[in-house]
C-alpha cells in the first residue's frame, strides 16, 4: 500500500519498512560538510565535483539528495578491470552517484570512518549499465555517530553485481541498502554484516526488487547485537512481469545479552507467478557446536565466543580484504564485544 | 605420565525424555604410552564415551566418575579438560566460516601458554607448514575458513593437523577412519603413529579393523550395549574381522 502511495507522488519505490517513521530518522539536523570524500580511480574513470544527481527512488533518498554536495563518477563502458576507491569521513557525507557504463567491469569500495556532532547524511547510487560486472565493497566504521544511509544499486540487463558491506562502527540510526535488478537476467549477491554494539539503536534494511525478466538475487544479512537495539529488516518485491526470476534473502539476528532488543522482519512481496523466491528470518543466540569445537580444543569461553561472533559476520564479507583493513574489523568486533 | 580412567561410567542423553541410559558401566584405565581401540557394533555408545571423556554438556553422567591422574574431572568444563590434555577428533566437525583454519589452530595451541609466553607467528607457521607437509595437504589449507567446503577426507585429516599442532597428552580418535580412502587412510594413520611415545596416549574408536592395521594398538575393547564386554590385544581385533559382533553378544549372553 505504501509503495502506491509512492507511486502517487511520483516516486518509484517507498521503503515499505515495518514499524519505522522515516521523517523521524532524519533528526538530528545533519552535520556540516567539510569537503568531499578522497577519491582515487584508475585511468579513464572520470570523476566529477559537482555531477548529475541520482533519481531519487523513494521519499528517503528525496530528502538525502538535498544534503550536499554531489560527487559523480564515471566508469566508461568497456573499461577493464577498473578500480575506485572512496575513503571518507563522517562530516563528508552528501550524494554520490556511481555510473558504470556497458560491459565494463570494475572493483569499487567505500570506506567511511569518524565521527560528527550532527547526523551524517550518505546517499549512494550505483548503476550497473547492462553486462557490467562490479565488486562492490562498503565498509561504514564511524565512530559514536548519527547516521541515515541509503545505497541503491540499480543493475541492467544481464549485469553482475557481488556487493559485500560491513557495519561494524559505534553509529546508531538507518542503514538502508537496496537492489533494484531492472534489466533482464541482471544477477546480484549482496551480502550485509551488521554488529551494534554498545547502547546503539540501529535499523538495518536490506531490499531486493525484482523488476525483470529472470532476474535472481541472494542477499544474506547478519547481524549481532550486543545491548544495542536493532531491528533487520528485510523486504523482497518480485513485480508483475519478472518472469522466472529467483530471490532468496536471509535476515539472522544474533543476540548476546539479555538486554539487547533485536527484531528481524520478512517483508515478501510476489506479484508474478512464475518466480521462486526465500526467505528466513531468525533471532538467535550463538551457534553450540561452534562454541563447543572452540572449547574442545582448549580455548576458553570468552575467547571462544568472540572468535564465533567474528566468523559469523567475515563470514559475509570478502577474503581479498587487505590485512590492514581485516585487522581494524576485527579490532572494531573486539572493542563492540568488549564494550 | 598421565592415566586416565573410567569407572562404572553410566551415562545418559539430557536431551531423551526417557533418559535412557547409553553408557550403562564402562570401565577403562588408559596410561601414557599406550594405544587403546574400542570395535562395537553401531549405536553401542562409542561416540557417547568419547564425548562424555570430552565434556560434552548434552550428555549427562548419571553415576561413575573420570578421573585424570586421581582426579576426578567430571565438574571441569570442556576447555579446562582440553588444556588439561585431552584431545578429541571429532567424527562430524563443524565448519566455521569467517575464521581461518591457522587462526584457529594458533587460538587452540595459544589457549595452552601464557598471555606472555604465546607462540611467535613465525615458529607457529613453520611448525603448520611442516604438519600440513606431513599429512599431505595443500599449503593453502591454512588459510581457508575452517573445514569451509572441505571434503570428508579433508576434514578428518585437519582433525589430526589440529592433533599434531596441540600435541595432547591422550587423544581419543572417533571414528577418525570413516570416509576415508586408503591412501588417506594411510597417511592420517602415519601423522597418528608419529605422536606416538611415552608420553602420548590414544584411545582409537572405529568399526573397522583396517585403521588398526596401521595403527597397532596396544589393547583392544570391543563395546556392546553400553558397556565394555570384552578386552585384548591386536589378535582379537582380527578375529572380530571374521566373526563379526553377533558371535559375541552371544557368547556374552551364553
Amino acid at each position: 500500500m505504501a509503495r502506491r502511495e509512492g507511486q502517487a507522488r511520483g516516486v518509484a519505490f517507498w521503503p515499505a519498512v515495518p514499524k519505522f517513521n522515516w521523517e523521524r530518522a532524519l533528526r538530528p539536523a545533519p552535520a556540516p560538510a567539510t569537503g568531499q570524500p578522497h577519491v582515487t580511480v584508475t585511468a579513464g574513470i572520470q570523476v566529477a565535483a559537482a555531477g548529475t544527481a541520482p533519481t531519487p527512488h523513494d521519499r528517503l533518498a528525496a530528502q538525502l539528495i538535498q544534503a550536499g554536495p554531489s560527487l559523480t563518477v564515471t566508469v566508461p563502458a568497456h573499461t577493464v578491470h577498473g578500480r575506485v576507491t572512496i575513503t571518507g569521513s563522517a562530516t563528508q557525507g552528501g550524494v554520490i552517484n556511481l555510473q558504470v557504463g556497458a560491459g565494463a567491469t570494475v572493483h569499487i569500495a567505500e570506506t567511511w570512518r569518524g565521527q560528527a556532532s550532527g547526523q551524517t547524511r550518505l546517499l549512494v547510487s550505483l548503476t550497473l549499465a547492462a553486462d557490467a560486472q562490479v565488486d562492490y565493497q562498503t565498509y561504514d566504521l564511524y565512530g559514536d555517530t548519527a547516521v541515515v544511509i541509503e545505497r541503491r544499486v540499480t543493475c541492467g540487463a544481464n549485469s553482475q553485481l557481488t556487493w559485500r558491506s560491513a557495519s561494524f562502527g559505534h553509529h546508531a540510526g538507518i542503514l538502508y541498502h537496496a537492489v533494484d535488478l531492472v534489466g533482464d537476467g541482471a544477477q546480484a549477491q549482496a551480502n550485509m554484516a551488521v554488529l551494534a554494539g554498545g547502547h546503539a539503536r540501529l535499523t538495518a534494511t536490506t531490499a531486493v526488487t525484482n523488476a525483470a525478466t529472470n532476474t535472481q538475487v541472494d542477499q544474506p544479512a547478519r547481524v549481532i547485537t550486543d545491548h544495542a537495539q536493532l531491528i533487520l529488516n528485510g523486504i523482497g518485491h518480485i513485480l508483475l512481469g519478472a518472469r522466472g526470476s529467483d530471490a532468496q534473502q536471509e535476515n539472522r539476528v544474533l543476540m548476546l545479552s539479555p538486554h539487547a532488543l533485536g527484531e528481524a522482519n520478512p517483508l515478501l512481496l510476489i506479484d508474478e507467478n512464475d518466480v521462486t523466491a526465500g526467505h528466513a528470518a531468525s533471532v538467535a543466540a550463538v551457534d553450540e557446536h561452534q562454541l563447543w569445537y572452540f572449547l574442545s580444543r582448549g580455548v576458553a569461553r570468552p575467547v571462544a565466543l568472540r572468535l564465533v561472533l567474528r566468523g559469523f559476520l567475515l563470514a559475509l564479507l570478502p577474503d581479498s580484504m587487505s590485512k590492514a583493513l581485516r585487522d581494524e574489523i576485527q579490532q572494531l568486533i573486539e572493542v563492540q564485544l568488549n564494550g | 605420565m598421565t592415566t586416565l580412567a573410567v569407572r562404572d561410567l553410566h551415562v545418559a542423553v539430557h536431551s531423551d525424555d526417557e533418559h535412557k541410559e547409553i553408557l550403562r558401566g564402562v570401565n577403562l584405565t588408559i596410561r601414557s604410552g599406550e594405544v587403546h581401540a574400542i570395535m562395537g557394533p553401531n549405536g553401542t555408545g562409542k561416540s557417547t564415551l568419547s564425548e562424555t571423556i570430552m565434556g560434552n554438556p548434552n550428555y549427562e553422567v548419571r553415576s561413575g566418575d573420570i578421573t585424570l591422574d586421581g582426579t576426578s574431572i567430571l565438574d571441569w568444563s570442556v576447555d579446562q579438560r582440553a588444556r588439561a590434555g585431552l584431545f578429541l577428533a571429532m567424527q562430524y566437525p563443524p565448519a566455521i566460516a569467517g575464521i581461518t583454519n591457522a587462526e584457529f589452530i594458533r587460538a587452540a595451541v595459544n589457549s595452552r601458554r601464557g598471555d606472555d609466553d604465546q607462540v611467535p607467528v613465525v615458529q607457529f607457521l613453520q611448525d603448520l607448514d611442516a604438519n600440513l607437509a606431513k599429512l599431505k595437504m595443500p599449503e593453502d589449507m591454512a588459510d581457508r575458513y575452517l573445514n569451509a567446503g572441505f571434503s570428508g577426507g579433508e576434514k578428518k585429516k585437519n582433525e589430526i593437523l589440529q592433533l599434531l599442532m596441540i600435541k595432547p597428552a591422550l587423544a581419543i580418535l572417533d571414528e577418525i577412519d570413516s570416509g576415508l580412502d586408503i591412501d588417506a587412510l594411510r597417511i592420517v594413520a602415519a601423522g597418528v603413529n608419529s605422536m606416538r611415545s611415552a608420553n602420548f596416549a590414544s584411545l582409537i574408536i572405529t568399526h573397522y579393523q583396517r585403521l588398526l592395521n596401521y595403527i597397532v594398538p596396544d589393547v583392544v575393547h570391543v563395546m556392546k550395549d553400553g558397556r565394555i564386554i570384552e578386552s585384548g590385544g591386536p589378535e582379537l581385533a582380527k578375529s572380530l574381522e571374521h566373526t563379526g559382533y553377533e558371535q559375541l553378544s552371544e557368547a556374552d549372553n551364553g
